[in-house]
């Protein structure tokens, strides 16, 4: 709620401020010798006025009063006891600023309304530059990896015992991740939900899982079956594992192409790149 | 530091960045400012021009006070105006298209500021910076609404903070403030005479008033 106004005739005040104001105009007090005995007075009996009359006084006029009356007993003190600065100084510095604005505000009106016409351009839509800049370390990629790897492991060693072999390391295909994937993000679509990296990453049951599933992820956005969600923060957009992806309802069409029985991560990936036609790099 | 290094590193502030083929004529200087302002839209530091163009500031500014009459004179057949603030230059449309401009964009007028933002207004733009207590303490009354309703407008902005206790945010008004109100610069702010000067002023149209008043009520009698 704005400035408090009193529209009943003489007591249209916009605030305590404005009331002494009018009163010095009404009196042709000089502001910077304030009677303030007379003007405390004044204003008090102009404050008890608006009570009897059933108006609600708001609180900043009953600060105001006190004030006033605590400059008045200060002004009052036998002359040892004085303090050094003129109590009114404070009060009649404001009342010189309130004034100064008052008196400016028609002549500001009118100037805005003079130009406030001006109109000026948005600035145009400029591409911003998305080349990544390996500003990265290593280091919290491989922190990062530890992070899932340990969390996998606390959550699925029973797993990881029954299905990781003891010795060989298991080879997983690539393609079979990118359906799981699919699979998975066209559930949560059913939902309108988007899936981020970590929650993709915890289906895996092993290290080789993980980046199976990684590559598979890469290798859909590379394709675009599946897009990056968009988020106007940039540090949100790429960020990790919290980065999110939806399945793209436009995918465009793959390349004509024999599907591979190789099911070598590596073979697979260098093949389709040879039918783009293009090094791609991710 | 040596005198050459304190030639290199001049010649070094007043090199264009390298990528940008070099501008040769005067024409083709002032074609290349208006193109950057008319993108930016907003208010464009001449520091910032300097650097691109690799010319001095004052020579930046001494092109955009040379092309400006092209845009600004009464008769230059433009509806465009170019603004030279303080520290920065932005082109605008001409007060008077605004009604067409409106009427093909299919846009309403936007509000006017209420007496009391424009008092607020006044007590920052006379007094800047102010913290919002000070003129909560000048109108005698709460400003928050005002205060908070001009800087979503873009007419004040918050430019520091008063090293007191609770470290209160500072506000001054903006280039935006310039442009709406017409002036170049604060030092273009209608004078308010001296502050008490300003209360002699006041006192005696009072008592004008209320000569006035007296003498007319004595008249009809």
């Amino acid at each position: 709620m704005e400035a408090l106004t009193f529209k009943l005739e003489q007591f249209d005040f916009d605030g305590p401020m404005d009331l002494i104001f009018k009163l010095i105009q009404k009196d042709k007090i000089d502001i910077r010798n304030l009677p303030i005995a007379y003007l405390c007075d004044q204003y008090l009996a102009t404050i008890a006025e608006m009570e009897s009359m059933d108006m609600d006084v708001a609180a900043e006029f009953l600060v105001m009063a006190s004030e006033l009356m605590l400059i008045k007993s200060k002004m009052m003190l036998p002359q040892e006891e004085k303090p050094e600065e003129d109590p009114r100084a404070d009060l009649a510095e404001l009342l010189l600023r309130y004034q100064q604005a008052k008196a400016i505000t028609p002549t500001l009106q009118k100037m805005h309304a003079e130009h406030r016409d001006r109109m000026v351009k948005d600035t145009d839509e400029i591409s911003i530059d998305r080349t990544y800049v390996a500003d990265q370390q290593i280091t919290s990629l491989c922190t990062a990896i530890r992070r899932i790897a340990s969390y996998q492991e606390s959550m699925r060693d029973s797993h990881r015992a029954t299905f990781t072999p003891m010795i060989s390391t298991p080879i997983v295909p690539v393609e079979l991740k990118i359906v799981g994937i699919l699979n998975r993000m066209g559930r949560h679509k059913m939902q309108n939900k988007d899936v981020s990296l970590s929650d993709l990453l915890s289906d895996s049951t092993s290290l080789p899982d993980m980046i199976a599933i990684f590559l598979g992820v890469l290798e859909l956005v590379k394709m675009r079956q599946i897009l990056i969600v968009d988020d106007p923060d940039e540090f949100t957009s790429l960020h990790g594992t919290s980065t999110r992806f939806v399945i793209n309802d436009n995918p465009p069409p793959p390349p004509g192409r024999e599907t591979s029985e190789d099911t070598t991560d590596e073979a697979q990936l260098h093949i389709e790149n040879a039918m783009d036609g293009k090094e791609d790099k991710i | 530091m040596s005198q050459t290094e304190q030639n290199i590193n001049q010649q070094k502030e007043n090199k264009q960045p390298e990528h940008l083929p070099a501008l040769e004529t005067m024409a083709e200087l002032e074609a290349c400012l208006e193109a950057i302002l008319f993108a930016a839209g907003y208010p464009m530091k001449y520091t910032k021009l300097s650097e691109v163009l690799g010319l001095a500031v004052e020579d930046v500014k001494r092109l955009l006070e040379h092309m400006q009459p092209t845009f600004n004179a009464e008769d230059s057949h433009r509806g465009i105006q170019l603004l030279l603030l303080p520290e920065t230059a932005q082109l605008c449309t001409k007060e008077r298209f605004a009604p067409y401009i409106r009427e093909a964009l299919g846009v309403r007028r936007g509000g006017n500021l209420s007496a009391s933002s424009m008092e607020v207004l006044a007590v920052v733009a006379y007094n800047q910076p102010v913290t919002r207590s000070f003129i909560d303490n000048v109108r005698g009354v709460d400003s928050s609404y005002a205060v908070n309703s001009l800087l979503d407008k873009g007419l004040i902005e918050a430019v520091g903070r008063l090293d007191v206790v609770g470290r209160p945010m500072l506000y001054a008004t903006t280039d935006k403030f310039l442009r709406v109100f017409g002036i170049n610069s604060l030092a273009e702010l209608p004078a308010t005479e001296s502050l008490a000067v300003a209360a002699q002023v006041e006192s005696e149209k009072a008592s004008a008033e209320q000569a006035a008043t007296e003498s007319s009520e004595a008249s009809d009698e």
